[in-house]
């Protein structure tokens, strides 16, 4: 579903990140871990379309970007937003439309970019506000929701667009500890429906219950790659274990 | 040889300059400089900086001055002040005597003393050559008719029914405007109408002149020593057959100037300053209507043209990307009664003839956008970079980004100084009184020549900036602080 091939970016002298590769196989999770400046966040915003890179490729489904370096040259708007509409994203800090309340969160995109009418775009909206329980609040305004409760309408918005496939990045990391629970319950159950899901997150519950496979990074490389039992009980990379040691001893 | 003579050139200049600046420095009045005040902007054939040698002033004013200084065993100098503030700055003691086209009126000879003519005016009508329909001043009603502000013509033309008067602060606009068609006929005093219409292919006088009056010099009241010489300088002048030769040498002399001989016999001049302020109420408000309706269309159009500078800026390609920069940096960069007056006098040039109202719309409101652009840049920056990304990552093509996701999120940033600029455009707004439009500064400008009651109409004029300033100030600071970060 979700194919990197040798994904390069530099900022100047920089290399944010070099060469990554792997495969998202549909209906797969994986979990990227990795420390902090180590470009988890670059690499969700390549693989979203939201950031150019240099050399390599994304695919996702059909739709292939390729580094603006690289013989093929940067993807044109179109191919793009094919890409932006197979890949859902959602955000450390929810980044829901401040302006609207949360039913024209939600309904906005598949109303403005699919050309769904208001009465489709809402029944839709009603079953992905149900689906991350918040369908009672949908009269309100993101400034006066909890952390919590933006980040279920933020999953919820990107679902309504249906995508194959959804990146979060670090969903829960600006979250009160209450809350946490909340979005990680969502975020499993949309596992357990066969979501192909690309997940930043050091919540290593989240990460042993759901996931098929976890992604090391550090300093804009990918040193380890294996399954959540391996990568937490038997790490191959020093790093690994340094990295693990410190997120789980806080 | 060559080099010799230069370098002698060279230091006769330096000498030249040093004493033309040391001549220049202000220095306190004396009883051996006549200190005259004049405007010698545009002031043919009165006072005006001679065409060979623009630093040099000439006119027959300035001939006059210097022969009145001259029978008082004095030096002249000229003080450059506004026309319109002759009579106040005389007052606050800028000059010694204010000589420059002042018409005897009741209103005037109450403020200041007035010395005994100098030179008998009337108002000549002069229309194009190839109109008709104006054989003489009674064809005017109905007519749009151009003059000087504040003028004894301003005055003849607000008393003449059906007359449309058109007010310039110059006195080659008016000439040139009726050339353009944008008036159809010019009512000034003799001297500059001699001096810019009676050589003008294309235009022609008609009528005979009317109205004669008398022009005078004005002295600050109790300086009744300076007042009994002018009054004995002009006197010997008139004798000695010298103001003769000055008149004829302008081609200015005429038969109505035996009337010098006896001061007595006062032509009467319209009369404004004996009324209760109320009676200025209503005409000030006119001129308020004026700045109102303007400001309010200027501000619409700044609104939409901002709005597309900044589009252009933001979404336009290799092209309009930089034409917008261009744009933007020119009218910011220039100042805005440069760019009216290009609008209104300079576009015809290329064959775009605007009336004035419109030429000052689009003068405000050019400028103004430029402003606004920058506003909506600051307030689109504003918008947490985040929005973006959602809305991008959801599928959005730009176009919707910014209409759907960041001006509506802008908007609320902007409006407050939004607000603010509406304020100063109101203001500013008094800039387009320049293009002949009568708008609340200028009414109150004309009131106070004529009346000669500068401060009472400037409190009430500056009530009518307020009544119409506030209620957006208070808007403004109660839209700030709805909007202030909760
Ligand atoms: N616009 C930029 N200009 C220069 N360097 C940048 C820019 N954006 C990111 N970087 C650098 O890229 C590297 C990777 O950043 P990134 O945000 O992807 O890391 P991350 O793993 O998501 O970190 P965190 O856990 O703190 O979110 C960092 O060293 C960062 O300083
Ligand atoms: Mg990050």
């Amino acid at each position: 579903m979700i194919a990197c091939l040798g994904i390069e970016k530099r900022f100047g002298e920089k290399t944010i990140l070099n060469r990554i590769g792997f495969e998202v196989p549909r209906g797969e999770v994986v979990v990227v871990i990795g420390p902090s400046g180590s470009g988890k966040s670059s690499l969700l915003k390549c693989i979203g379309g939201l950031s150019p890179f240099d050399r390599g490729l994304v695919r996702i489904g059909e739709t292939k970007i390729h580094g603006s370096l690289s013989p093929e040259g940067p993807p044109s708007a179109a191919t793009l937003r094919e890409l932006r509409l197979k890949a859902g994203m959602v955000f450390q800090q929810f980044h829901l439309f401040a302006h609207m309340t949360v039913l024209q969160n939600v309904i906005e995109a598949p109303m403005q970019v699919l050309g769904l009418t208001r009465k489709q775009a809402k029944r839709r909206a009603e079953q992905v506000l149900m689906k991350v329980s918040m369908g009672g609040l949908a009269g309100r305004y993101p400034a006066s929701l909890s952390g919590g409760e933006q980040q279920r309408v933020a999953i919820a918005r990107s679902l309504a667009m249906q995508p194959q496939c959804v990146l979060f990045d670090e969903p829960t990391s600006a979250l009160d500890p209450e809350t946490v629970g909340d979005v990680l319950g969502v975020m499993k159950e949309l596992a357990r429906e066969g979501m192909t899901m690309l997940v930043v997150t050091h919540e290593m519950s989240f990460a042993r219950e759901a996931a098929d496979r976890v992604l090391v990074l550090d300093a804009g490389a990918l040193i380890e790659t294996g399954t959540p039992e391996k990568i937490f009980r038997a790490p191959d990379h020093e790093r690994t274990r340094a990295f693990l040691k410190r997120v789980l001893n806080h | 040889m060559n080099v010799f003579h230069s370098i002698r050139r060279l230091c006769f200049r330096l000498a030249w300059a040093a004493l033309l600046l040391y001549a220049g420095t202000p220095s306190p009045v004396s009883a051996a400089a006549l200190v005259y005040g004049a405007d010698a902007e545009g002031g043919a054939p009165y006072i005006f900086p001679d065409p060979q040698n623009p630093e040099h002033l000439i006119g027959f004013e300035v001939d006059l001055a210097e022969a009145l200084a001259r029978e008082m065993g004095r030096s002249a100098r000229h003080a450059q002040t506004d026309w319109d503030s002759l009579i106040p700055s005389l007052v606050r003691g800028d000059f010694d005597i204010a000589l420059n086209g002042i018409e005897w009126t009741e209103a005037r000879e109450r403020k200041v003393a007035l010395s005994r003519p100098y030179y008998i005016y009337s108002q000549q009508l002069v229309v194009r050559a190839g109109d008709p329909s104006i054989q003489s001043f009674a064809d005017v009603s109905g007519k749009r008719v151009a003059t000087l502000k504040g003028t004894a013509a301003n005055d003849l033309l607000d008393e003449t029914p059906g007359a449309q008067p058109v007010l310039y602060e110059g006195q080659v606009e008016p000439y040139r405007d009726l050339a353009l068609g944008r008036v159809d006929a010019v009512l000034l005093d003799t001297p500059i109408a001699a001096y810019y219409a009676r050589s003008q292919p294309g235009l022609r006088y008609a009528g005979k002149p009317l109205a004669p009056g008398k022009y005078v010099i004005a002295i600050r009241k109790g300086d009744t020593a300076l007042l009994a010489g002018i009054n004995a300088a002009i006197a010997s002048l008139l004798d000695s057959g010298e103001l003769h030769r000055i008149y004829a040498r302008w081609g200015l002399w005429n038969e109505a100037q035996r009337g010098l001989e006896n001061p007595a016999q006062a032509p009467a001049v319209s009369e404004k300053s004996a009324e209760s302020l109320w009676f200025f109420l209503p005409l000030l408000a006119r001129g308020a209507w004026v700045t109102l309706v303007l400001s309010l269309i200027a501000m619409s159009l700044a609104i939409t043209l901002g709005l597309v500078l900044a589009l252009m800026r933001r979404l336009g390609g290799p092209l309009l990307r930089p034409l917008a920069v261009g744009i933007i940096e020119f009218i910011r960069g220039t100042p805005l009664l440069l760019q009216l007056y290009i609008i209104y006098y300079g576009l015809p040039g290329i064959g775009i003839r605007l009336d004035a109202f419109t030429a000052a719309v689009l003068g405000l409101g050019i400028n103004y956008a430029a402003y606004e652009t920058e506003i909506y840049r600051a307030s689109i920056d504003a918008v947490p970079h985040g929005q973006t990304d959602a809305a991008l990552s959801l599928g959005m093509t730009p176009w919707l980004l910014y209409r759907r996701i960041l001006i509506p999120q802008a908007v609320r940033t902007a409006l407050p100084p939004m607000t603010n600029d509406f304020i100063a455009l109101l203001k500013d707004s008094s800039l387009v009184s320049i293009i002949t439009i009568v708008e609340l500064t200028k009414s109150y400008n004309m009131l106070a020549v004529s009346s000669m009651r500068f401060l009472e109409l400037g409190l009430l004029t500056a009530a009518l900036y307020l009544l119409m300033s506030f209620p957006l100030s208070l808007l403004s600071s109660r839209l700030e602080r709805r909007l202030a970060p909760s």
